[in-house]
């Protein structure tokens, strides 16, 4: 085993062992199964009084509609895996096991990222499952679709688990790194938006679109592109946090 | 082994560590000492790689922390007992240090064995009191069989029969040849654990000697019925008790001759041992950062 796997190893033992991981998963699950199923009940309802077109409503679009909470939730989880060590003072034996800093950051964002997307792409499936016969005659099912679809969801929650993880090692403190992923998800591209008109500035709302969160919605929307965007900010989170944690004292 | 050298940590205008050099050797316990805010814990992260020195080096065996590839194997530490995450089991605590080190299970059953946490090791940490803990932390520092042991105030917490465990622990590893490096506050434990002392103040070192010479007093107590003769005859002599003088800068035996000259009867006769707390409260009388002000 490479020193690499054994950090692996060893996070991903630590990630199952808590009782508060479970409680996560959980919590997006019921927050999704909710959501979804409001949300196909009421368009069925919608339909029904306009008359729409029987199989006109895509099978995962509650399921994704649903998302944006789960992504708050799983975020959370990932933001914890670092940030737990500070508050605990467990970052001393994680350390003192693993000293490469970078090393073990990579350790955490691989047991993350997958963790979060096979959690993600589970939650998906079972969200639609229960949200998708709700919508009676209108709904659309292709399984094929419906595959790729579950695994982008997992895709994008395990990304935006990364990106947490990354601000959690940046900042170092639960509330503080909560707030910037709060921030950099709703509003930093709500701030781009709003300040387009008055500053004349045309290319702030193609900037906002290029932020995690608008970034993560165009994801689900099926364009791939930005899952690479989503990816990248992933990446950068990462990296940063790593260039934290070798800077500073532990 | 473990070698500082020079080593020196600032933060911003205080030192922390100033300029320290030592040499930690196998085979013996060596305990350190200094008052609160000496150093001893910054010396012990900047030894584990927790934190950066601003200058100088800590080796430990040869190697920089971090370029040691399972570093449990060759240091086992404890720092902080309570730095373990309270909702996490014992054993999976265990079982995690473990796994990043590539040890199996049965050692971490071992090792609890060891440390008589076999029965708590189910429960979460954080239900744990200090000296379990402390016991866990123990555990986790001797997962790896490492050569090197460094523990941070491994008494605090515990019970006498956890003191006396500890004392035990500590010098048959180092009769195994292992190196000990282990702090306290509790200068009596020390006095009886450590064979060598290392004694820091204001993140200087102090004193670095055997623990047998800092104990040793200067001089010899002698007690009898008429010993008068003796104190006149005895420049330097004083009285420190009835029937008691006490002689500075002579052996038993000068002492003893002398009073053969003066054929005195001697009941008593033999060094003074001056207790560590004294040594030591007399060596940091300077350099105590929160010293209490007559």
């Amino acid at each position: 085993m490479t020193a690499l796997t054994r950090a692996a190893a060893a996070e991903w033992l630590k990630l199952r062992t808590l009782r508060s991981t479970w409680w996560f998963l959980g919590g997006a699950l019921a927050l999704m199964l909710l959501v979804a199923m409001l949300d196909a009940s009421d368009t069925a309802a919608a339909l029904r009084a306009q008359g729409g077109a029987a199989g006109s409503v895509d099978a995962a679009a509650p399921a994704m509609s649903a998302l944006p909470w789960a992504r708050v939730v799983l975020g959370a989880l990932g933001l914890l895996v670092m940030t737990s060590e500070f508050a605990t003072r467990s970052i001393m034996v994680t350390l003192a096991c693993t000293p490469s800093r970078t090393r073990l950051l990579l350790a955490k964002a691989c047991v993350v990222v997958a963790a979060v997307f096979a959690a993600g792409v589970v939650l998906a499936a079972l969200t639609v499952a229960a949200s998708a016969p709700l919508l009676g005659e209108y709904v659309d099912l292709d399984a094929g679709v419906l595959g790729g679809q579950l695994l982008t969801m997992g895709a994008h929650l395990a990304l935006v688990a990364a990106l947490a993880l990354g601000l959690g090692a940046l900042v170092r403190r639960s509330a503080g790194a909560l707030t910037v992923l709060f921030v950099l998800l709703l509003v930093l591209p709500l701030v781009l938006q709003e300040a387009a008109d008055p500053l004349g500035a045309e290319f702030l709302v193609t900037a906002a679109d290029f932020t995690p969160g608008p970034a993560a919605d165009r994801f689900m929307a099926g364009e791939s592109v930005f899952g690479l965007v989503l990816a990248g900010w992933a990446v950068v989170a990462v990296a940063a946090g790593a260039w934290a944690l070798r800077a500073r004292d532990a | 082994m473990i070698a500082l050298d020079r080593l020196t940590k600032r933060y911003g205008d205080t030192t922390a560590v100033d300029d320290l050099t030592l040499e930690l050797t196998p085979g013996v316990v060596t305990g350190f000492l200094g008052p609160n805010g000496a150093g001893k814990s910054t010396t012990m992260r900047m030894i584990l790689g927790l934190d950066a020195p601003t200058s100088g080096t800590v080796l430990v065996d040869g190697r920089r922390y971090r370029d040691l590839t399972r570093p449990l194997h060759t240091i086992g530490a404890l720092l902080d007992a309570r730095a373990v995450h309270p909702a996490r089991s014992g054993r999976d605590h265990l079982r995690a240090v473990a796994r990043s080190q590539g040890i199996g299970s049965s050692r971490v059953e071992e090792v609890l064995a060891l440390t008589g946490m076999s029965e708590a090791a189910r429960r979460r940490a954080g239900t744990y009191s200090l000296g379990m803990s402390q016991r866990l932390g123990i555990a986790g520092a001797l997962l790896g069989d490492p050569g090197v042991l460094m523990l941070d105030e491994p008494v605090n917490g515990l019970d006498p029969d956890g003191v006396r465990w500890i004392r035990t622990l500590l010098r048959s590893l180092a009769a195994e040849g292992r190196t000990v490096f282990v702090s306290s506050h509790l200068m009596s434990e020390m006095e009886r654990t450590a064979d060598r002392l290392v004694i820091l103040g204001r993140g200087r070192l102090i004193a670095d000697e055997l623990t047998e010479r800092l104990l040793a007093g200067d001089g010899v107590r002698v007690r009898g019925p008429h010993l008068r003769p003796l104190a006149d005859a005895l420049p330097g002599a004083r009285w420190t008790g009835p029937g008691e003088l006490t002689v500075p800068g002579l052996t038993g035996e000068q002492v003893g001759r002398k009073a053969l000259e003066l054929g005195l009867v001697i009941s008593e006769l033999g060094p003074i041992g001056t207790s560590l707390e004294d040594s030591y409260l007399h060596l940091t009388a300077s350099s105590t950062e929160y010293g209490a002000r007559p």
